[in-house]
């Protein structure tokens, strides 16, 4: 048998599997020839349980073979010309690339392993602030060297290794000390956008983030804009989204509030576009920073965050 | 916070608006509504209207009602009405040290024969609405004042504690029990207030032995801003949280203390009064900051001369610790002005700057691209790992302790995803995925992208920068799911003149959700075997909607 099992695990394209396959599996293949020869053995059950388990382990291989090789997606999957699929993350990232693109975006990203002065020093956050805590930070040599807890560290990359004007979008994991449960994850993956340009104000923020929510949850949503504490910028602004559940009266979706919070935004803060080089006097600028991993588990109907990075989280065939 | 609005309209009699509109309006100054309730206790008589707002850290001066009132005093233009005490000292100073920077203002006071009772009914009934005990009327007078003004103050059993009360950071490791018995080992730094041998209270929350009881007849009262850095060092931690804690670990404003102070003491009846003792070493100064920006240009929208400069007029900068430039005075404009009026539909123009995506950035998309095209399907596994190589960079203090390392590759993730496949009995396909590794090469940290692909065999290579031209990623299914138990793969054979395609098309609605894949494995004029497998169900489930479907019952 082991001889079969290794001819099968030689195949090497799908055409010599097939081959395999009816040779050994077909109606006139080996396996029916060897069932009929059963009643000439000497003892007919015991050869008809070695058959039957020689069966079992010769159909066991194909299947793995064809999950990889067939051409017809016997065992599940590929055909010649079917596709495979993008992470539920990446989907979303690109959904929001697209739409910034035709804004004039440029993509942007930075290193994950950062340091205090770009992950919190340059973006205005106080020595008090609780995320500097080592409860809240993973730290690779404390308090100098961390992983990023935020895209904001993006951010102050572009600012300092870029000249004005400009306007970025940068999708990116960041780390937080939390204990890995079904809700909390020590990953999470933000979207990060930022303008610097000449006379840019609160009203190209807000009509810009509006444009993105319903892109991406419909023209009817609703959203409002008010008034938040972020350290990076001033004014800051937290942007809700009315309630899809409830509409605004307050359900435990919202857990009463009847709106749901969306993220973080503001003008950017004249001392960080300053300690970047950059006169808050000739440039202004916008950032926002929003949370993907709900937004992608809710249009997965994913109730588990842990599925979303080396999890049970699998592909249906494209034909499905 | 719990906000009482009948409570709030003390300060602001001439207070108009119903209390969803003081939430609603507060929520888009800044002070997010996060719950609103209505308690009727004794119905038709009318309820307390309980306003519940998240107060954002950098407004110490909020931390109470005093300092929502005086908001909503500016955005409604409308008089605040803070009480005035008249009250009378007397001249024994007390032997009060102070040997820590980090008090920023202490007033203390003894009071000698007091009266403890019962709690004040109608003062009761306000702290159980902010889920506040009762506990005495002495310890409930502090508590009301802290919620008043949001400066926390302490009493102390003068007979226990005696006069001699140092501030001072401990310096070695030193037990504590808090007032419910809690013991704690203060950590050196820790602010307390002590006496000649030992810490009788922490700065947000008191010590068991030295507490009011209804045998107390002398008190001490104090009232304190602290470095509010130092604060929340000891409260973290201690991983002890209090009512105080919240408040303290804030910048609050130091010139409060005099009214607040004053209104707890006129609370407390007793025949004597100690000198009033008033440690303020760096008292409020008046800061300078001139407007010269615009509100208009950062808001976009027209705002008027004239309210801006009322608003200017009207926000009491000298005890905002949140406003420090220019840059603020415009978000306190704005603000008031109201977001709302700023339009919605008026995105950034499109124009298109100079492209500064790093080419990586679209080698990465360029590969996914190619990738997906060829059947492989992306993965995402975790950057963190419990495998470790010589170069492994390891983290300090990651409470997830049973992964310590940032991973060096891709290779031993995607090996744990076909595990987790193989466990779900998921037929394998291809899989790739694209992300940072991490090590260390001559002490330095090292991140680079990475890509693995499985199609039976591992591969991984380190994705470079060289130039690659872009490539759109053409749209995939939204086919992602997450799988909650094995799949279950049962085949059934049948006969029948119809296509496979057709046949296919008729099971996959009639089997439905659970629906994994299905196809002919084998087939023979018109006898087929079809092989079936099903997604989160249990076995029971699938068996039975499979005998059903194929009529194999």
């Amino acid at each position: 048998m082991d001889d079969y099992l290794q001819k099968i695990a030689n195949c090497t394209n799908a055409t010599d599997l097939e081959n395999l396959r009816v040779e050994l599996l077909g109606r006139n293949g080996l396996i029916n020839k060897l069932f009929s020869e059963i009643k000439n053995a000497s003892d007919p059950k015991a050869k008809g349980l070695e058959l039957n388990e020689f069966k079992k382990n010769i159909e066991i291989a194909f299947q793995n073979k064809n999950t990889i090789t067939s051409p017809r997606g016997s065992g599940a999957i590929m055909t010649k010309n079917s596709l495979g699929h993008l992470h539920p993350i990446t989907q979303t990232e690109n959904q929001l690339n697209e739409l910034f693109r035709t804004l004039g975006f440029s993509i942007y990203d930075s290193q994950q392993i950062e340091t205090d002065e770009y992950c919190f020093e340059r973006l205005n956050v106080p020595k008090d602030h609780p995320a500097r805590g080592m409860q809240d930070s993973i730290y690779i040599k404390e308090p100098e060297i961390l992983l990023r807890t935020q895209t904001s560290s993006i951010e102050a990359r572009l600012l300092a290794e870029q000249k004005p004007p400009f306007k970025v979008v940068a999708p990116g994991a960041c780390f937080r000390n939390e204990k890995v449960n079904k809700s909390n994850h020590f990953v999470l993956h933000q979207y990060q956008g930022v303008v610097v340009d000449k006379n840019i104000t609160m009203k190209d923020l807000f009509g810009t983030l509006n444009l993105m929510f319903k892109t991406l949850y419909g023209p009817d949503v609703v959203i409002r804009f008010r008034n938040k504490y972020y350290p990076e910028v001033e004014p800051g602004v937290g942007p809700d989204m009315q309630c899809f559940v409830c509409k605004g009266k307050g359900c435990p979706t919202c857990k009463g509030a009847g709106w749901i919070e969306m993220g973080g935004a503001g003008m950017i803060h004249p001392k960080v576009l300053k300690m970047a080089n950059i006169d808050p006097n000739q440039w202004t600028g916008f950032a926002f920073g929003l949370g993907l991993d709900r937004w992608t588990m809710a249009k997965f109907k994913i109730k588990d965050i842990r599925t979303l990075l080396g999890g049970n989280l699998a592909y249906k065939p494209n034909h499905l | 916070m719990k906000i009482i609005y009948s409570k709030l309209k003390e300060f602001l009699p001439d207070l108009k608006a119903d209390a969803k509109t003081v939430a609603n309006d507060l929520t888009w100054i800044g002070h997010f509504c996060d719950g609103f309730e209505v308690i009727c206790e004794n119905p038709p008589a009318g309820g307390e209207e309980i306003i519940s707002l998240e107060i954002r850290s950098n407004r110490g001066d909020c931390q109470g009602y005093l300092g929502l009132a005086r908001e909503l005093s500016i955005l409604y233009d409308i008089d605040l009405v803070i009480p005035k005490f008249d009250l009378q000292f007397g001249t024994n100073t007390l032997p009060i040290k102070i040997e820590t920077p980090d008090v920023k203002r202490v007033k203390i006071i003894k009071l000698t024969n007091i009266v403890v009772a019962n709690g004040d009914d109608k003062i009761k009934h306000f702290l159980s609405l902010h889920e506040i005990n009762s506990i005495n009327n002495i310890v409930d007078f502090t508590n009301y004042i802290m919620l008043l003004y949001g400066i926390p103050c302490h009493a102390f059993d003068a007979d226990k504690t005696s006069d001699y009360l140092i501030w001072k950071n401990v310096s070695t490791d030193t037990l504590f029990t808090t007032l419910d018995g809690t013991k704690l080992t203060l950590h050196p730094q820790t602010l307390t207030i002590s006496n000649e041998t030992e810490p009788l209270c922490l700065s947000f929350i008191g010590g068991k032995d030295y507490g009011v009881t209804t045998n107390t007849k002398n008190i001490i009262l104090e009232m304190a801003v602290y470095n509010n850095i130092r604060v929340g060092i000891d409260s973290r931690k201690l991983k002890t949280i209090t009512e105080a804690s919240i408040r303290l670990d804030k910048e609050l404003d130091t010139d409060l203390v005099d009214i607040a102070f004053d209104h707890l003491i006129s609370l407390i009846d007793s025949s004597e009064k100690s000198a009033m003792f008033d440690y303020y070493p760096e008292p409020i100064k008046s800061k300078n900051i001139v407007l010269n920006l615009d509100p208009s240009n950062i808001a976009g929208i027209e705002i008027p001369a004239d309210f801006t400069k009322k608003i200017i007029s009207q926000v009491d900068i000298d005890h905002r610790a949140d406003i420090e430039s220019e840059i603020d005075l415009v978000e306190e404009v704005i603000r008031f002005y109201g977001f709302q009026k700023i339009p919605l539909d008026q995105p950034i123009n499109s124009e298109i700057l100079s492209d500064i995506t790093p080419q990586i950035l679209k080698n990465i998309e360029t590969l996914k691209s190619e990738l997906v095209e060829k059947g492989f399907s992306e993965v995402r596994t975790k950057p963190l790992t419990n495998i470790k190589y010589d170069n492994s960079i390891i983290t300090q203090n990651s409470i997830n302790s049973e992964v310590p390392y940032l991973r060096t590759n891709l290779i031993d993730g995607l090996k744990e995803q076909v595990d987790i496949y193989n466990r779900f009995k998921i037929p394998l396909t291809p899989i790739f995925e694209i992300g940072k590794i991490f090590y260390k090469e001559n002490d330095k940290y090292i991140e680079k992208y990475s890509l693995c692909t499985f199609d039976g065999e591992f591969k991984e290579t380190i994705i470079d920068d060289s130039q690659k031209e872009y490539q759109k990623i053409p749209d995939t299914f939204f086919n992602a799911y997450e799988i909650t138990s094995q799949i279950i793969c049962l085949d059934a054979n049948l006969i029948s003149d119809k296509s496979e395609d057709e046949l296919i098309e008729f099971y996959k609605k009639a089997i439905g959700d659970i629906l994994w894949n299905i196809s002919v494995i084998d087939h023979y004029q018109d006898k087929y075997t079809f092989r079936v497998w099903y997604f989160n169900c249990d076995s029971n489930l699938a068996k039975s909607i499979h005998l059903k479907v194929f009529h194999l019952e």
